[in-house]
């Protein structure tokens, strides 16, 4: 893992540090604690951070893949005739969950409700949030996001 | 008082008097960002001694 336990002064040295991140999802982190003889840092902590996605959804953006008949299975049937929170623990949540790859529902809440309103309707640019409203090739209705927004933002 | 003096200097100009090994690190955490699954993924850490002696990494361990 270290190029060479002992350096002369000036000398150059290098840790190499491997995670092992098969089979693995969502935030990995990997903490590596070096142990020196310099008094002032005898024990230093290392960190590599990362966020796993697999295959399959590392390269989806578009909506017409999301909603279509091979990402719709959980992205859009789960939540179909549901509305408010049932709404929202099918499909919303697969993403925002806790804030797993998309904003949390509590960061959501602080968004003035036009903003959250145009962002379900029409998606966001640059993420990977679609438009989920019918005209935007999406499966919700008017009254499906209006009741999202209450959830996003009670009264 | 005399030997309380020198103890104190001792003490204060031990860490001078001597050389020492400095390990400096260029960062010490790294954000690889969204990655795709796969069998592993590396970062080196890169660092230098800065001090006067001989530099040891005694132990490397991890979580």
């Amino acid at each position: 893992m270290a190029s060479s336990s002992r350096l002369k002064p000036g000398e150059k040295g290098m840790i190499n540090v491997s995670v092992d991140i098969k089979g693995k999802l969502g935030r990995v982190s990997k903490i590596i604690q070096v142990h020196t003889n310099d008094l002032k840092k005898s024990f230093i902590t290392l960190s590599v951070t990362m966020y796993v996605k697999d295959m399959i959804h590392m390269e989806k953006h578009a909506a017409d893949e999301i909603f279509g008949e091979r990402c719709g299975v959980c992205h859009v049937e789960n939540g179909r005739g549901k509305k408010k929170l049932a709404l929202f623990s099918a499909d919303c949540i697969i993403c925002h969950d806790n804030g797993k790859s998309a904003s949390s529902i509590l960061e959501m809440g602080r968004k003035p409700e036009e903003y959250i309103r145009k962002a379900i309707r029409s998606g966001v640019i640059n993420t990977s949030m679609p438009g989920f409203h019918i005209n935007n090739g999406g499966p919700l209705s008017d009254d499906d996001i209006e009741s999202l927004i209450r959830v996003i933002k009670p009264q | 008082m005399k030997t309380a003096a020198l103890l104190l200097f001792l003490l204060v100009f031990r860490s001078v008097s001597y050389a020492q090994p400095s390990v400096e690190f260029d960062t010490l955490g790294h954000d690889f960002g969204v990655v795709a699954q796969k069998e592993k993924i590396e970062h080196i850490f890169k660092f230098v001694n800065n001090g006067d002696s001989d530099l040891v990494i005694e132990k490397l361990s991890s979580s």
